[in-house]
């Protein structure tokens, strides 16, 4: 695919006699937020570590940028930016100090390195901390900071592992708007490992769910949601009376693909979204007695934990 | 391997030290106190003033020297404990080999210049009037202080880096750090009443084994061994 910017193929890999990869295969379209979810020791940390060339996979094959990670030129690796669990600061340097090391490193002329540290510092609100040693920040400020240093050399993908872990509220949503900042204005594709459902699926595109290093599911999160595009809604009854006529009419209906009645609740599985209108209008015409009407969304954390718990499932089984 | 990477790593291992300003200047007073103490002992024992006084400076600045950069290199791995960057900074585009002379190079100036310094300034009180002449003209014990020692040093402090690198700055990585100064010191301790053919011949035979164990260490260490062992 052209349009790729990560391939990964067949990739295994064992760590002292286990398995911690098992045939994992996916591909990162460019310019996408890619996240990858999965509890602790799916195999998440030890994937982004083949990504980035710090590990040797078994078997399979690995592009990043198409090329393989562990003989990438300079060239190739001033293309990814990356922020680690363990943000990578020395806490007795200053913020300056910090990220002007990794500028060096990257190969930022001395003339322009000054004028860009001081604009990634003003870009997450750190300008005025740069004479301040790292060790005085907070979580939320050392993330920040963490950012602006993967971003020094301007990458064209962005890595990061659990960007928003132990970050407090205000922290958390600064992140998370930031990285989508960050892929909507610079195009930047952005991999993200995490274990924090919310977090994903309010700025990922895409995801992969893993488990003891298996892909369990992958896919654009809208079609996962919604599979073949069904709307789910919860409708109320203002009379327990109205259930048999209202059972009657939803059985003829055909956009409605299934429904359930509890006590004074219908839950009504619809063909898809458009159809919702023409539901109301006929509840209506049947004066059905409705006290209130519920779209039902799936999260990702419904769709995540039956996964998981389906596989333990099977697993006890 | 780019010289920029170098500088780069050893300019951060520079700032990261002398970022620790007391334990800093704690550790070159407790190096130059048993720098001073252990050369007065050992040189005590010569009768003649004159070799007396060669052999002084020499274990002087080797035994400073020697201690200076294993305290700094402790405080190296202490520091790398704590702040585990590490993964981080084997991610970036830089080579193991960059990484390795980096921070031997910051070990290496932070512990050469401040004990040559002191070196001189003994030295020119103890030879003067002709200080002067005996630097242009460094006698057999100036042989070892000016050229040999530091090339020896900074391959004593590649090895020990790349020792530290292989064990991840962990806790067992600072009993690796006392040994090999030990041995070091210990080996320094022998060969510095002079020089003779066959201690020249000794000290030219370690620096090969400690360059070509600096060599092959680097070519064997990978950047998994290190990431795995976090």
């Amino acid at each position: 695919m052209e349009n790729t910017i990560i391939e990964v193929k067949h990739v295994t890999k064992s760590l002292g006699g286990r398995t911690v990869l098992s045939d994992i295969n996916f591909q990162v379209p460019n310019g996408s937020v890619f996240g990858i979810l999965g509890p602790n020791g799916s195999g998440k940390t030890t994937l982004l570590r083949i990504l980035l060339g710090l590990i040797v996979h078994d078997t399979g094959e690995v592009k990043v940028l198409g090329q393989n990670p562990l003989s990438m030129t300079r060239e190739d690796k001033n293309g990814i930016g990356f922020v680690l669990e363990d943000h990578g600061l020395n806490e007795r340097l200053t913020a300056y100090q910090n990220i002007d090391f990794f500028a060096q490193v990257y190969g930022l002329a001395k003339e322009k390195r000054r004028d860009r540290i001081l604009e990634m510092l003003d870009k997450v609100d750190l300008s005025s901390y740069r004479k301040k040693p790292v060790g005085t920040f907070s979580k939320g400020m050392k993330q920040r900071l963490s950012l602006a240093r993967a971003l020094i050399h301007e990458p064209r993908i962005l890595f990061l592992d659990e960007p928003t872990s132990n970050l407090d509220p205000e922290g958390t949503v600064y992140i998370r708007n930031l990285i989508l900042r960050l892929s909507r204005e610079a195009g930047i594709t952005i991999y993200i490992n995490s274990h924090d459902l919310d977090e994903v699926e309010r700025i990922c595109t895409r995801i992969v769910i893993m488990k003891h290093g298996n892909i369990m599911l992958q896919g654009a999160i809208a079609d996962l949601l919604r599979p073949n595009n069904q709307t789910t809604l919860e409708v109320k009854l203002e009379k327990s009376k109205a259930i048999p006529k209202l059972a009657n009419l939803l059985s003829s209906l055909s956009y409605v693909t299934h429904f359930k009645i509890e006590k004074d609740v219908a839950f009504i599985e619809l063909i898809d979204d458009p159809s919702r209108l023409p539901l109301f209008n006929t509840l209506a015409q049947n004066s059905i007695p409705i006290k209130e009407i519920t779209q039902i969304k799936d999260s990702l954390e419904d769709l995540y934990i039956s996964i998981v718990k389906e596989e333990e499932h099977h697993e006890v089984q | 391997m780019r010289f920029n990477d170098i500088v780069a790593v050893a300019k951060r291992e520079l700032l990261v030290i002398t970022n620790y300003r007391f334990l800093f200047l704690f550790t070159y007073l407790v190096s130059f106190y048993v720098g001073t103490y252990l050369s007065m002992a050992y040189t005590n024992l010569i009768p003649d003033p004159q070799i007396r006084i060669d052999t002084y400076l020499a274990f002087f600045f080797l035994s400073t020297e020697i201690v200076f950069s294993w305290a700094l290199s402790t405080l190296q791995v202490q520091d790398y404990m704590r702040q585990r960057c590490m993964e981080t900074i084997l991610a970036t585009p830089l080579s193991l080999a960059s990484i390795l002379l980096g921070k031997s190079l910051a070990i290496f100036i932070l512990s050469y210049i401040p004990s040559l310094f002191c070196v001189i300034i003994v030295f020119l009180q103890a030879n003067w009037p002709l200080g002067l002449a005996t630097l242009i003209f460094p006698s057999s014990v100036g042989w070892i202080l000016f050229f040999i020692s530091p090339v020896l040093l900074f391959g004593t402090i590649c090895v020990n880096t790349l020792l530290l690198m292989y064990l991840n700055h962990s806790m067992g990585s600072l009993i690796v750090n006392f040994i090999v100064y030990l041995l070091i010191f210990r080996s320094g301790a022998h060969s510095s009443f002079g020089i003779s053919p066959a201690i020249l011949g000794s000290y030219i035979l370690g620096l090969i084994c400690v360059f070509l164990l600096s060599y092959i260490g680097l070519k064997c260490l990978r950047k998994e061994r290190i990431v795995l062992a976090l």
